[in-house]
């Protein structure tokens, strides 16, 4: 498949049109997503509409934008103005968008195709895509398999074929882990790098939109198509990328962490790939050192309270009473529990439970104010990290993908997916993952994960261009 | 038995900005048709976020610095989590832990001290407008107009004891916040908020009483009255051996009397955290610079200046800081000399005529000084009356001939003769003509009853047309 990149260049000079782009991916779309579904929606309308108007702005000699030939796919809880958006949730259905999420907006001033919202762990609460009240979506290389999640949908949609690139959200893993398991590169850029301006929060301290994508080229592009500062989001950043800094392999400081191979629920294939890794690093002329990180075991518990106790607050406006589901009720203390109680699907339930209980008065001491505390030692810590690596290299997910309902009735063991993604979040850094190894049994991939710190987002995507060749 | 009553209040303020606290919104004017002035942040649709708006920031600065609040450069935004229709997020968001200011303090012109505990900023949740119909119609508007307008919360500690105390805390508030020009604090519209706490104890006890809470006052006197109400209500149960059950009451203005709130709609547990979508807000020293040097004085201290160094009473000092723009007008009119007579007659002039005319004119406080006699022309007219160059009764003409700046009071005086005459041997000749027409007044007056000579002046000010020095009139009169 032609990358992202490749259709602009084609675009520019005039081998094909914006159009017929659009129709060949519409063209797979119709014929496959049926058995994936990808997609919660295909705007296949707006979506001609955009390439003609872009052609004709060809046709008559003027300028396009920059990404005009380049066709995106948005996760289902960026607004798109006029377009559906539910976070693959019932209380949210047939809500129309009324303005456009930053991230769309300048997708779509660049010339960027958007050709549909993706499927998604409802209110980007899961690592299965099985959390969706609307679909299941199955991994595209092997249908019996979860593509990953809560971006699902967009890695699905990327390794099949349906886009050039897709974009997610990532609060503990969300972009990363559903990556690792199609087999595709996904980044969660440093926090306050894209705006979070349209991106219904799950949790505001932690979300962050990036791309996904088949190269790292397009994820690069993908990016940069969106990053940037936005004064509508007080928590976006306004300085620059650290460009440059980036001198190749050779030299290139790696820090691996120490007893990492023997962790719980590690897939044993993984573990081995693991092991090799210090050599085969060294022989590519890389630094290697390994690192403890003594806050590692606390990541996954103090981020459930964190992200419960966000999400426990920033899905109370969710009521039914300025849109989404609404029903008749007798007094308000019924609506809201009507409402609320039909909407939400039991994971987004449980975590709103857990948040609210972690904040409520005499247990904020022993659950939120200790999990910031945990989350303040960890930033300190991977910091140290980086003033003496440059990166560090772990496996995104300790599983390649797991069967359809295999881990849906276990969250904790669903929650385990996310262990070596979520330190990242927690400490505002960036990372991403590329496909690298595989399961023997069955051939799924597995992801490697490189994490670097706030601002080396661009360095992430070479340095990781660079491994996977080499590597 | 005797008691004490200990009483605190939270005082909500409305700040006058061109925005709302958290979009770009514009701030909320009255007559604005109901959710026309709306966005998507302030009705809290999904995905979008809060921007702090600045000057809503140095406005309450501002406040912070004359309620003498220590200021933090480091404070902190914070979520106020409860479920209500008026509250789109359902959350509101506030300040917490690390409010903006603290520990500040304001002074009552009886010159004690009401502690100030805490003062931050807050967004105004929308309005709801119950439908009052048959059980069938029953039904709640809500208007986001006035949802996330800028709002500075102004907690004082339980210093205030009497409900005069709690009017007179409230008027000086008002005063000062009118000044640093903070807020217009109108109460009915809303720019102003008051609850109520407090609580009774036996005279010189140390532990406080159990504290209720007051609601619904929609005026100064509303608050004076539900606190007399409510020490009268308190201590009855007191004085029957009875304990005060700690509870919100809303006043009840129709049956003047405070009524129990229903119990539902206070059992909150806010669950308070820092907001995640706004940095902490992190002041530089020159904006805490800024706004304590245009904080500087606050009206009370500024009246008590004039007191001091002006001779003004008590009195006349409140009526020349009522606000800003009556207090520049009249530091423009007193800095034209500091001749203790010109100036008694300066501040006479202002407390007569001048506050007369504005009324009667209705001009509002900022078209002072566009509209009004020019301040130099007020004082030349006071100095004339100090000099005795005008009476009093020219001095009234000559005010209303000036008014509008056509004419300058040296040149009126002359246009119009109104100047005093000092000539005595003219005034001896009135005198005399006057005390042939009143012969009987003048052997009163000469028996030495001195208010007999009424009628003698009244004559020679009618002859001179007014321009009869008085003091000369009187020597001339002891003299024949």
């Amino acid at each position: 498949m032609e990358k992202a990149i490749e259709s602009i260049k084609a675009v520019k000079e005039g081998k094909t049109t914006v159009s017929k782009i659009v129709e060949n991916f519409l063209d797979k779309i119709k014929k496959e997503d049926g058995q994936i579904k990808a997609f919660l929606e295909v705007f296949e309308e707006s979506a001609k509409k955009q390439a003609a108007e872009i052609d004709k702005k060809i046709a008559e000699g003027r300028e396009p934008g920059s990404l005009a030939g380049a066709v995106f796919a948005i996760k289902d809880n960026m607004l798109y103005e006029g377009h559906e958006i539910t976070c693959a949730s019932k209380i949210l259905k047939g809500h129309i968008s009324s303005y456009n999420s930053y991230a769309v907006q300048k997708l779509l001033q660049q010339d960027g195709i958007i050709i549909g919202r993706t499927n998604m762990d409802e209110f980007a609460m899961g690592s299965s895509c099985e959390n969706s009240a609307f679909a299941k979506t199955a991994n595209p290389i092997n249908h019996n398999l979860v593509p990953g999640g809560s971006s699902g949908g967009s890695a699905a949609a990327v390794k099949a074929g349906f886009c050039h690139i897709a974009y997610g959200s990532d609060t503990g893993g969300s972009i990363r882990q559903p990556a690792s398991f199609c087999g595709i590169w996904g980044m969660k850029p440093t926090y306050g790098r894209v705006s979070r301006y349209g991106l219904v929060a799950f949790a505001s301290s932690l979300d962050q939109i990036g791309p996904m994508a088949n190269s790292p080229e397009d994820l690069l592009l993908g990016y940069k198509a969106v990053k940037g500062f936005d004064e509508k989001d007080s928590t976006s950043l306004r300085t620059q990328d650290e460009n440059g800094s980036y001198k190749g392999l050779k030299g290139l400081k790696i820090a691996l962490i120490k007893g990492l191979a023997g962790q719980e629920g590690l897939e044993k294939d993984l573990a081995e790939i693991a092991a090799q890794l210090p050599q085969k690093l060294s022989s590519i002329g890389a630094q290697v050192m390994e690192i403890d990180f003594k806050s590692f075991k606390y990541a996954l518990p103090a981020y459930y309270i964190l992200a419960s106790s966000e999400a426990s607050s920033n899905l109370a406006r969710f009521d039914g009473f300025r849109y989404g589901l609404s029903s008749d009720a007798p007094d308000l203390m019924s609506a809201y529990m009507k409402n609320r109680g039909a909407g939400f699907g039991p994971e987004v339930k449980r975590r709103i439970l857990l948040g609210t209980h972690s904040l409520s008065s005499g247990y904020y001491d022993a659950y939120y104010l200790k999990a910031q505390n945990a989350r303040d030692f960890m930033k300190k810590e991977l910091e140290e990290v980086f003033s003496m690596a440059d990166i560090i290299i772990t496996p995104t997910a300790p599983t390649a993908a797991f069967a359809l309902g295999e881990k849906i009735s276990d969250p904790l063991s669903m929650y385990l997916s996310d262990i070596f993604t979520i330190p990242v979040n927690m400490a505002g850094i960036c990372a991403l993952s590329f496909p690298y190894g595989q399961r023997k049994k069955d051939g799924m991939p597995y992801g490697l994960q490189i994490i670097s710190a706030r601002m080396k987002d661009e360095f992430i995507i070479k340095a990781a261009g660079d491994l996977s060749c080499s590597l | 038995m005797d008691f004490e009553s200990v009483i605190g209040l939270e005082i909500h303020v409305q700040l006058k900005t061109k925005t709302k606290m958290f979009c770009a919104c514009p701030a909320a004017k009255e007559e604005t048709p109901a959710n026309t002035n709306i966005c998507p942040v302030c009705t809290g649709q999904p995905g979008a976020l809060p921007s702090l708006n600045k000057s809503a920031v140095l406005s309450a600065l501002r406040a912070a610095a004359a309620l003498k609040c220590e200021i933090r450069k480091y404070s902190v935004f914070a979520r106020k989590n409860y479920f209500y229709p008026d509250l789109p997020k359902a959350y509101q968001i506030s300040q917490y832990d690390r409010p903006l200011a603290e520990n500040g303090s304001l002074k009552l012109p009886s010159g004690k001290l009401i502690r100030i505990k805490r003062a931050h900023l807050e967004e105004d949740a929308a309005k709801s407008l119950h439908a009052l119909g048959s059980q069938e119609l029953d039904y709640t508007l809500v208007d986001f107009n006035r949802c996330g307008m800028p709002l500075l919360e102004i907690v004082s500690e339980p210093d205030i004891n009497s409900s005069q105390e709690a009017y007179d805390y409230l008027t000086e508030l008002k005063r000062t916040l009118r000044w640093v020009d903070v807020s217009d604090c109108d109460m009915e519209k809303g720019q102003l908020r008051c609850d109520v706490n407090i609580s009774l104890r036996k005279a010189g006890e140390k532990t406080l009483g159990r504290k209720v809470e007051i609601k619904n006052l929609n005026s100064f006197k509303a608050a004076k009255d539900a606190i007399e109400s409510e020490i009268k209500r308190q201590s009855g149960i007191l004085i029957r051996g009875e304990q005060i059950a700690q509870d919100t009451r809303l006043w009840d203005e129709a049956r003047q009397q405070t009524v129990p709130m229903r119990s539902k709609e206070m059992a909150h547990d806010y669950r308070y955290f820092p907001e995640p979508d706004l940095p902490p807000l992190v002041l530089n020293d020159s904006e805490i610079q800024k706004a304590l040097s245009e904080a500087k004085k606050t009206p009370g201290e500024v009246a008590q200046e004039y007191v001091k160094n002006l001779s003004l009473t008590m009195k006349e000092a409140a009526a020349v800081t009522e606000n800003r723009s009556i207090n520049s007008y009249f530091e423009k009119v007193v800095s034209n000399s500091r001749d203790p007579k010109a100036l008694r007659q300066a501040v006479n002039l202002f407390m007569t005529n001048l506050f007369a005319k504005i009324n009667e004119l209705k001009i509002k406080e900022s078209e002072i000084e566009e509209k009004a006699i020019k301040p130099e022309n007020l004082f030349s007219l006071a100095a004339m009356l100090a000099d005795g160059e005008i009476s009093s009764t020219a001095a009234k003409q000559l005010f209303e001939i000036c008014w509008d700046n056509s004419i300058s009071p040296a040149q009126a005086v002359e246009k119009h003769g109104l100047k005093q005459s000092s000539d005595t041997e003219e005034i001896e000749a009135w005198v005399r003509e006057a005390v042939a027409a009143n012969p009987e007044a003048f052997s009163d007056f000469k028996a030495g009853n001195e208010k007999a000579c009424g009628p003698i002046v009244g004559f020679v000010m009618k002859k001179s047309k007014g321009k009869a020095n008085p003091r000369i009139v009187a020597d001339i009169l002891k003299k024949i």
